[in-house]
């Protein structure tokens, strides 16, 4: 027995031993953490251009502190006849291991939009290191052009984009993608999905930026002004897709009606034209939305209902001791929005689109006439009819209502 | 005579000729006297004193310092001095000291020299009568020992600060004075072939599974060892089977913990020489328990053992787990925390694999020199650990903050759950590899594997991984991760004997003739 | 509890699959229960060996070769888990051998010890499920349910076979019956309703987060883990990994541990050390044979699929011991 315990102890060392080196692992210091991709389609030469920004140990000064006079990050370009490729050269001009599990952001370029959205996200889903939670989103133009961009707040410059994306969507005006959402959207039949644009912008006004390391212009340390015509990235509105490809742009509050139709909206604000110069504003909170699909003549009717809380925000003109203010802004604040998400919701459903979970309300309400018609879902949703009721409870007249 | 000096003979022959124990007393004092002097081997410290008593010639044999000198003069040769029975034969006169002159509480006739010796070496004073055949030996121990303190392990805020001290009959007294029951019993057995050691054996009559006991007295018999010099020289051989990382033996220091797990139904094991009393049989989840956890209030106690356990757990698997996730799967660490890993590291001069493995071994290298040096010089050690390697190791660029930080914090963590140290630290060890070698899923095969090892041990017919596997619902509730107010413990009795798995067996018979040794 | 496999069918049809694919289940227990019922909780290779003892061998060896294909499937499917989620350049050798080796370490440890860790790991299995409810609850979108019956009837039969062939824990029960302490129609009882509700839970997360792109994806309780976040780690996949290593370690083990048992009761040895450690090498050589060629392994799960195992071994061999076996005699007969 002791001589088999010998044995069988021997041969587990030996075994670890030559074991070791059959896993071969990346230091920590061996990898590029990617903060942000950009990936653009260049037609002429028929390749994927993949631009990244990864982080720069060397803006990490001693005893661990941030150093913002340096660029937070490095950026890298691979080109390649497939993304997978253009990838590794990336990779290889940086000289490290890509680590995918940090990169916050995904941006797809105008140029690749033209092609199956799913194929380019494919080699981020199939990566299981991949971060599951970075946003897609789309480029104005290219989205080398917005990585070239860098912001110094945060602990990276990729921070900046991925805040302006999940600010939005806080605030239930743009909805987040992640890229299992994106592919998610695309498994209907009509292959539609959704994502925010970002696009570059010049700033014109005197903005006062946060720096946190000495070195700013401006007022004392801790702050830089900004300069007219510096560059600087905003989010506007998104771009939907159909077929898996882009099918147009939508504006702000397309953007919104989007977000209200897919996701539960925790509060939103806007404002109620009331004429007579009054602008109040008005914030909702507690929406809910119902969808239900009727089925008449072999056409379906959606009869979408939003149901919301609301507070007035600001008066925006009306009269501080006016009693009846949450009556008269009420039914205002019901119009405006179900005009918004109407103006915005039936011109793409119309283009038989589906970025609103129509046809998950479909099979849910109609089953056997889903059925029956599942290879004319688009068709379906162009000729269907689209109602939206609205209704608000205005429940608090802000400082001296009721 | 000759010149050459004579070795003494310390073959095993020689020393089973002094156990014979068949060779009686004379009636003669100066045979006994010589015999005990040349079976003692002339020893210095034997003293043999002879005195008169009415004319009849007696003589007092101790060993030097191990009795109490006023006991001697007063119990003994004041009252035969003065005030000896009127008889003439030596026989009757003997007979009569020894029936009507209670001297001291325990006194015992002793017929055989080996018999005699050994009472000698354990303090007693053997009196010897010319014309008497048999000698008696009394009870008047006075050999200096350390008072009772509070223990220097198992420190605990609220419970006695009593703890065992190295003389088995005083620990047995502070046991018996907790459990004021007839139904404790102690079995008083010597183990050791040389050394003779004092061992008690005591458990609850109606509470332990006699089997137990009678397994545990039996494995105590056929003990091989010569000397036993402490309780941990039995541990091995009352182990079902020889464990290297977790030990089916529970240790204790106190008298409270000690009584408390015999009222569970457990054995307990007084060994002379030592203040570590032996429980058996013991579960894992015992090693999270304390004696503060009954003195504060539940919710309190329930808190503390979640702690501990989660201590453990951090101890054992946190540097393999911190290695296996740096260098195989650094998705799982939060953003801002994998970056300032990624900019430590860029400046340290060893992988994080290797950087564990020295932090680690440094450690223990200073834990293990701060227990052995003189407390004048600890203090050093504590100077030189911390800021010399500490400090000056992360600013030069050997190793990275983060690992310094983990081993230190795995070493604190260590330390909240002392009974499993040992097995702590050498788990420590075994998942750096791991986790180094294979990522997580080298540290889930080490895992598994360490817990197979621990289901499949049973300490004495108990799973040793009970209450969690098999789940005993009942006591995962009672008195597990939290403890159920005074007044519902005191609902129900709860012993060892009564969680799942335990093999099931009769009670049990107990042996006739338990008390080994009549003392 | 099984491994993670590809699930074709998406939406409340797999609900349904999965219950009929248990009551289905419930019904091949049946043979064996009659046999522990009727054979005072005798096993069917025990019962079958007092008859006869090339019948026994027989029985024993249909037995150990479901078994054996049981517990190749589950390592090499492991290891292709590992391989994707876990250690991408790991070498087949390098994950195969360490998984057997541990699964035979348990089998030689009894089969206390493979019970018992099962606890922990349905204790981090728990863990993970509180976890990922905790931190998933916002995500979820009931518009991913509809009425079940709407999806083609072919998928859900596929569904449905797949699920029952995935009950290879018949085969187990069909050897240890005799060890199993309470009566072991109990152990049935409790087990199979148990499984249910953590299957449909399961296939409830998966639907209520992932919807549609459930069907896509090999692993879907890895990607729902790995978009949970708690304070400590930013993503509880590891965890995932973690739980299903055990369980399919903790499966190897039980089926190495049955083996060695039907080598005893053929052998009439009950020192089973060597046959264990014998026969993990054997499973290791298979493995690296079939684990070594991904279409190799996907020819042979797919035989696996249509639940042949499960009916020679958890049906065909119960009845004939209950048709053909022998009981105890009483009177001291030893076992």
């Amino acid at each position: 027995m002791r001589m088999i315990r010998a044995v069988a102890i021997m041969l587990t060392l030996t075994v670890t031993i030559t074991l070791v080196g059959c896993v071969s692992y990346v230091d920590l210091s061996d990898r590029a953490i990617v903060q942000a991709i950009g990936i653009d389609y260049l037609p002429d030469k028929k390749v994927y251009r993949i631009s990244m920004q990864y982080f720069n140990q060397s803006s990490e000064g001693g005893q661990n502190q941030i150093d913002k006079t340096q660029d937070n990050v490095l950026k890298s370009v691979g080109e390649g006849e497939s993304i997978f490729e253009a990838a590794k050269n990336a990779s290889m001009l940086t000289g490290k291991d890509l680590l995918l599990s940090e990169n916050r952001l995904i941006i797809i370029g105008k140029e690749l939009r033209k092609y199956k959205l799913g194929d380019t996200l494919e080699f981020f889903v199939g990566n299981y290191h991949s971060h599951p939670q970075a946003y897609v989103a789309a480029a104005e133009d290219t989205a080398e052009e917005l990585l070239d961009i860098r912001f110094k707040e945060g602990s990276t410059s990729s921070q900046r984009l991925a805040n302006l994306i999940h600010n939005a969507s806080v605030e239930s005006r743009n909805k987040s993608t992640y890229p299992y959402q994106v592919m998610t959207m695309l498994c209907t039949s009509t292959e539609s999905a959704f994502l925010p644009l970002l696009t570059t912008a010049t700033l014109k006004t005197d903005v006062t930026i946060p720096k946190e390391t000495g070195g700013g212009k401006g007022n004392g340390g801790g702050e830089e002004q900004s300069e007219d015509g510096e560059k600087t990235i905003i989010l506007d509105g998104g771009v939907v897709f159909k077929g898996g490809k882009e099918l147009c742009k939508v504006d702000d509050d397309g953007a919104t009606a989007i977000f209200f139709m897919n996701d539960m909206p925790s509060e939103y604000s806007f404002t109620v034209p009331l004429g007579q110069n009054a602008m109040p504003s008005v914030t909702l909170i507690e929406v809910t939305r119902s969808i239900k699909a009727t089925e008449y003549n072999g056409k379906v009717k959606f009869d979408v209902t939003f149901s919301a809380s609301g507070k007035i925000g600001t008066k925006g003109g009306i009269k501080e001791d006016d009693k009846k203010a949450a009556e008269k802004v009420a039914e205002p604040a019901e119009r405006e929005l179900k005009r918004k998400i109407e103006n915005s919701v039936i011109p793409i459903a119309k283009k038989g689109c589906d970025v609103f979970g129509l046809e998950n309300t479909l099979r849910r309400c109609c089953n056997r006439f889903y059925r029956e018609n599942k290879d004319r879902v688009g068709e379906l949703i162009a000729e269907s009819k689209i109602e939206v009721n609205v209704n608000i409870d205005i429940f608090s007249q802000g400082i001296g209502g009721a | 005579m000759s010149n050459s000096k004579k070795l003494p003979d310390l073959s095993e022959k020689s020393v089973e000729s002094i156990n014979s124990g068949d060779r009686r007393l004379a009636a003669n004092l100066n045979i006994n006297c010589s015999e005990v002097r040349r079976l003692m081997n002339n020893s210095s410290d034997l003293i043999i004193k002879y005195f008169s008593s009415d004319g009849h010639r007696m003589a007092v044999i101790t060993c030097e310092g191990m009795i109490g000198k006023a006991e001697l003069a007063n119990l003994i040769f004041r009252p035969l001095v003065s005030a000896p029975p009127k008889i003439q034969d030596d026989n009757e006169f003997f007979t009569k000291v020894c029936s009507d002159m209670p001297i001291a509480e325990e006194q015992k006739q002793v017929y055989d020299y080996d018999s005699l010796c050994l009472y000698i070496m354990s303090g007693f004073a053997v009196l010897l009568c010319d014309g008497a055949g048999f000698g008696i030996a009394i009870g008047i121990q006075g050999f200096a020992h350390r008072s009772i303190d509070e223990p220097s392990t198992h420190i605990n805020l609220r419970a006695s600060r009593e703890g065992f001290i190295e003389v088995v009959r005083t620990n047995v007294a502070m046991v018996r004075r907790r459990m004021k029951s007839p139904t404790l019993k102690t079995i008083m057995m010597t183990v050791g072939e040389r050394s003779k050691t004092d061992v008690s054996v005591c458990y609850l009559t109606d509470k332990a599974d006699m089997n137990i006991v009678n397994a545990v007295t039996d494995k105590l018999k056929n003990i091989p060892l010569n000397t036993i010099a402490g309780g941990e020289y039995l541990q091995s051989f009352l182990e079902d089977d020889d464990s290297v990382l977790f030990s089916q033996i529970y240790t204790t220091e106190r008298p409270d913990v000690f009584v408390s797990k015999l009222y569970e139904g457990r054995v307990g094991i007084i060994v002379d020489g030592t203040p570590f009393a032996l429980v058996l049989p013991c579960l894992f989840a015992e090693n999270f328990v304390t004696m503060d956890d009954y003195t504060h209030k539940p919710y309190f106690s329930a808190f503390l053992r979640i702690i501990r356990f989660f201590a453990f757990i951090a101890g054992a698997v946190l540097p393999g787990l911190y290695v296996a996730l740096c260098n195989f799967h650094p998705e799982m660490f939060r953003s801002a925390l994998l970056l300032n890993i990624y900019s430590s590291e860029q400046t340290a001069a060893y992988p994080v694999f290797g950087e564990c493995l020295i932090m680690y071994i440094l450690y223990e290298i200073m834990r293990e020199a701060g227990l052995r040096l003189p407390q004048s010089i600890g203090h050093a050690v504590s100077i030189v650990g911390g800021l010399v390697i500490g400090e000056i190791s992360v600013s030069a660029g050997l190793m990275s903050a983060p690992v310094v930080l983990i081993i230190a914090a795995t070493g604190l963590c260590s330390f909240a759950v002392p009974d499993l140290y040992d097995s702590c630290m050498i788990l420590r060890l075994v998942f750096i590899v791991a986790g180094g070698t294979f990522g997580l899923f080298g540290i889930t095969a080490v895992g598994v594997v360490i817990f197979f090892r621990m289901c499949s041990k049973n300490s004495y017919g108990v799973p040793y991984t009970a209450p969690f596997a098999p789940v005993t619902l009942k006591s995962i509730i009672r008195d597990t991760f939290r403890r159920e107010s005074w007044k519902k413990l005191s609902d129900t009795d709860m012993t060892v004997q009564q969680l799942s798995g335990k093999a099931k067996s009769g009670h049990g018979a107990e042996r006739t003739g338990g008390n080994e040794q009549d003392k | 509890m099984t491994l993670p496999a590809e699930i074709e069918l998406y939406g409340p049809d797999r609900f349904t699959a999965i219950f009929l694919a248990k009551i289905i289940a419930a019904l091949l227990y049946i043979p064996l229960i009659l046999v522990t019922l009727r054979f005072k909780g005798d096993s069917p290779i025990t019962c079958a060996f007092r008859r006869n003892k090339v019948f026994g061998v027989t029985v024993g060896v249909i037995l150990a070769v479901t078994l054996t294909a049981t517990a190749v499937q589950t390592v090499i499917s492991i290891q292709h888990y590992i391989t994707d989620t876990l250690l991408n350049n790991i070498l087949t050798i390098s994950g195969i051998a360490v998984l057997v080796a541990v699964s035979v370490y348990g089998a030689l440890k009894g089969l206390s010890a493979v019970t018992r860790s099962s606890v922990f790991a349905a204790a981090v299995f728990g863990l993970l499920i509180i976890l990922i409810g905790l931190t998933m609850w916002n995500k979820v979108n009931p518009d991913f349910i509809y009425p079940a019956f709407f999806e083609d009837g072919r998928y859900f039969v596929k569904c449905t076979l797949s699920e029952i062939s995935m009950n290879s824990e018949i085969l187990i029960f069909a050897v240890i019956t005799d060890e199993i302490r309470s009566k072991p129609h109990k152990t049935v009882l409790y087990y199979l309703p148990l499984l249910l509700v953590i299957l449909e839970f399961l296939n409830l997360l998966y639907n209520l987060i992932l919807g549609p792109y459930m069907s896509k994806i090999e692993y879907p309780l890895y990607i729902i883990a790995s978009l949970s976040d708690i304070v400590i780690f930013r993503r509880l996949d590891g965890i995932d990994a973690i739980v299903w290593l055990m369980c399919g370690i903790i499966k190897t083990a039980l089926i190495i541990y049955c083996v060695g048992r039907i080598y005893s009761v053929c052998s009439k040895r009950p020192d089973t050390k060597k046959a264990v450690v014998v026969y993990g090498a054997f499973i290791f050589m298979l493995c690296m044979v079939l684990g070594s060629d991904r279409t190799v392994y996907e020819h042979f799960s797919s035989v696996m699929s249509g639940g042949i195992h499960i009916l020679l071994g958890g049906v065909a061999v119960p009845l004939t011991a209950l048709v053909a076996g022998r009981k105890k005699q009483s009177g001291g007969e030893k076992k």
